[in-house]
């Protein structure tokens, strides 16, 4: 039985209940109070001691060329909180006149996705790493055991999501465990327990694949035509992903690969063409050996 | 004191200007992303990198260096000690031998200063991976050691420096044989080979994109700086000059499938990962590794003086020159690869490809064969104690046969 999350972007709210939850549940270290000067998402990255990424994007709605997949659908008939009012904020004064206007900012729509460790069904960081270190365990999960590993770091450029990080003053590779002790209590991981809205979803993957599958369906009868999976019913190298998504912008926009590669699907054509070099160069070198001087 | 220091640095980070987040750094100093050479119709997140680089600095290409001259070494020992001449060669012999005793053991260290954990080194043996090529590279050079020690320590007593009737003289001319030396040369190539598919089997937009002509380049190159290497052994060890050019023609072979392997592994980059190659301080270095490593050498071969202290001086400063080619090969990649892997337009260019269902495709396939409509809410699962329990009830019908790949998920 393999278990794993499905992210729907739809439904998160940007709050980060899940990075915080990560971090208190598996005591991992602040990353320090850099800004990165973009968007919401000081956080920027997935790294050894962040094993989930909130990513904002921001589309202004003067922007030209979004990053949508497809055009955004026209906006729904229901009635915003603001009762449809597009002119911005009145403030009124004591007679009840106008004294200050504030407009809407110019935001046409936030794009929010809780990325983590995919688990891929064919993992390129475990399939690379030499100790072994890297396994799957019983519940599905691509886990990193930390008495293995000796921080060899030929897993971190093999994940094809840039997922995996050595911890610098440890020497030893981390990431997600898709919380195999809480797993192992019979637990949800603590991301998908915190998360409000349910944007975060955890359990069977077999439930959440049709679950996912039919939400797609309800979007786009709803008219949000450009929702879609990531990560699933997908013919891609590192096949299914045991955290997939739905996204509603092209996947490069969240920093997500279009079409995932499985490094070690060189890894056969790559010792052939070097023997066979090394077949030619022996060869002459033998006819070299052997011929009158 | 330190309250002044620190609010001084503070003040300075207050600066607009000094802050860089981390990642969208200048390249070097000298490419500010001015902008996109290729036009892309792909986003990417803010020019974030889309995948991680490896932490690997010198160790690493001085390793990849200095193994590729034991393994090449090796390789050029056995073949001259199978094949060719019993009195010219043996020069080429000992010198092979010697060359790759200390190549397998400098490599060694070096790899292991390059972990992390350096204590647990020896993890990389608990297992046999033959698809990670950093774990079948770590058995190829275990063996390589012991074999070469083998070959080394019969050298030794052949030399005299061992004498022959000793109980260490006749153990080590025991121990050893033309079989120990032919797998001792098989390892060597294997050596310079997987230092290439461990480069090529990484998601870093540079080494994957060239893909297959890593391996058969460093191995080329294996092969001419261990045959580098052996001529420079051999010119400082007083080897006759007229014998000294014995080599040479293997030289300029594995110069030349070197050179075509760069070529068609350069044909095979997209525009942005190709950028990374012909821009900047790694362009310099890959030319050093072109020019001094391959076309001087070649050019001071064909051209340069066969006889006489001229002769002995041309072999000296070709040998150096494809060495320090070599060295600049492997740093060159490296770091090439290293910078690539922070260009999220190059790590989108190679993987585009098909693999992706457009939304309108996947709607289609998502939402065929439901002739009841959609409940809004109903995939939005309830309050829930516990994502364990399926929390999905609705029945979904089969799909038709035009739907998703998988329709076994559909109907358990
Ligand atoms: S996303 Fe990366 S780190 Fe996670 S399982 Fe896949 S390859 Fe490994
Ligand atoms: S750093 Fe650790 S987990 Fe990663 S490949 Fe090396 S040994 Fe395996
Ligand atoms: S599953 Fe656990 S370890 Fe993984 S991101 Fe969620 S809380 Fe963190």
């Amino acid at each position: 039985m393999a278990n794993g999350f499905f992210t729907d972007t739809t439904l998160c709210i940007g709050c980060k209940a899940c990075e915080v939850a990560c971090k208190q549940w598996n005591q991992l270290p602040a990353d320090g109070y850099a800004m990165t000067g973009m968007s919401y998402d000081n956080t920027a990255a997935l790294s050894a001691t962040t094993w989930r990424h909130v990513a904002f994007i921001e589309v202004p709605k003067s922007k030209k060329r979004l990053p949508m997949a497809t055009p955004a659908p026209p906006p729904a008939a229901v009635p915003s909180a603001d009762g449809g009012n597009s002119e911005g904020l009145k403030i009124l004064n004591i007679n009840g006149e106008a004294s200050l206007q504030v407009g809407f900012p110019d935001i046409g729509q936030w794009l929010m996705m809780s990325d983590v460790c995919k688990h891929c069904t064919n993992a390129g960081c475990l399939q690379a790493c030499p100790t072994g270190a890297i396994i799957r365990n019983e519940f599905g999960a691509v886990y990193v055991q930390p008495d293995i590993c000796n921080g060899c770091g030929y897993c971190v450029p093999s994940c094809p999501f840039g997922v995996v990080a050595l911890q610098h003053d440890d020497g030893r590779a981390f990431k997600c465990t898709l919380c195999y002790d809480r797993q192992k209590d019979g637990l949800e991981p603590a991301c998908a327990k915190a998360c409000p809205t349910d944007s975060i979803t955890f359990g069977n993957l077999d439930d959440l694949k049709m679950r996912a599958r039919q939400r797609v369906a309800e979007l786009h009868a709803r008219g949000e035509t450009s929702a879609y999976l990531y990560g699933v019913d997908e013919e891609t190298e590192v096949g299914d992903l045991n955290a997939f998504f739905l996204l509603k912008a092209e996947p490069e926009a969240y920093g997500l690969p279009k079409a995932p590669r499985l490094p070690q699907d060189r890894v056969g054509r790559g010792y052939l063409a070097g023997f066979a070099a090394a077949a030619v160069l022996s060869v002459f070198s033998a006819l070299v050996f052997k011929s009158k001087r | 004191m330190p309250g002044l220091f620190s609010s001084i640095i503070t003040g300075l980070s207050l600066l607009p200007a000094s802050y860089e987040p981390p990642g969208m750094e200048k390249r070097g100093g000298r490419r500010k992303r001015r902008g996109r050479s290729v036009e892309t119709e792909f986003a990417s997140y803010y020019n974030r990198p889309v995948i991680k680089k490896p932490h690997w600095v010198w160790p690493i290409w001085t390793y990849f260096w200095a193994g590729g001259i034991a393994g090449g070494a090796s390789a050029i020992a056995t073949l001259a000690h199978l094949l060719g001449d019993k009195e010219a060669d043996v020069s080429i012999v000992r010198a092979g031998r010697y060359i790759g005793m200390v190549g397998v053991i400098v490599s060694p260290v070096l790899l292991i200063i390059d972990l992390q954990r350096p204590e647990r080194f020896h993890h990389m043996l608990r297992v046999l991976k033959l698809r990670s090529p950093l774990n079948t590279g770590t058995w190829i050079l275990t063996s390589l050691g012991v074999l070469s020690g083998l070959n080394f320590a019969r050298q030794v007593v052949e030399d005299g420096i061992i004498p022959e009737g000793s109980f260490l003289g006749k153990l080590a001319l025991l121990s050893s044989n033309n079989a120990t030396q032919l797998l001792q040369g098989v390892d060597g190539l294997a050596l310079g080979t997987y230092t290439g598919v461990l480069l090529s089997a990484t998601a870093v937009p540079l080494w994957a994109n060239a893909n297959e002509s890593i391996a058969p380049l460093f191995l080329s190159s294996a092969m001419s700086t261990g045959a580098a290497a052996i001529s420079l052994g051999r010119a400082v060890g007083g080897v006759e000059v007229e014998n000294l050019h014995r080599l040479d023609p293997i030289e300029r072979m594995a110069i030349i499938s070197e050179l075509s392997c760069l070529a068609y592994g350069y044909s095979k980059l997209t525009p942005e990962v190709r950028r990374h190659v012909t821009d900047g301080p790694n362009a310099r270095s890959f030319l050093i590794a072109i020019g001094l490593g391959m076309l001087g050498p070649l050019l001071l071969q064909l051209l340069g003086p066969k006889k006489g202290l001229a002769g002995r001086l041309t072999s000296l400063l070709t040998s150096l020159m494809v060495l320090t080619g070599g060295f600049f090969l492997r740093y060159a990649t490296i770091v090439a690869g290293k910078e690539s892997t922070d260009d999220p337009d190059a790590c989108h260019s190679i993987t585009r490809g098909p693999g992706r269902a457009s939304p309108e495709e996947q709607a289609q396939r998502y939402s065929t064969g439901h002739d009841k409509p959609f409940e809004a809410g109903r995939s939005i699962p309830e309050a829930r104690p516990n994502s364990f329990e399926a929390a999905v009830s609705f029945e979904m019908n089969a799909p038709s046969s035009t739907a998703g790949s998988k329709p076994e998920d559909q109907t358990s």
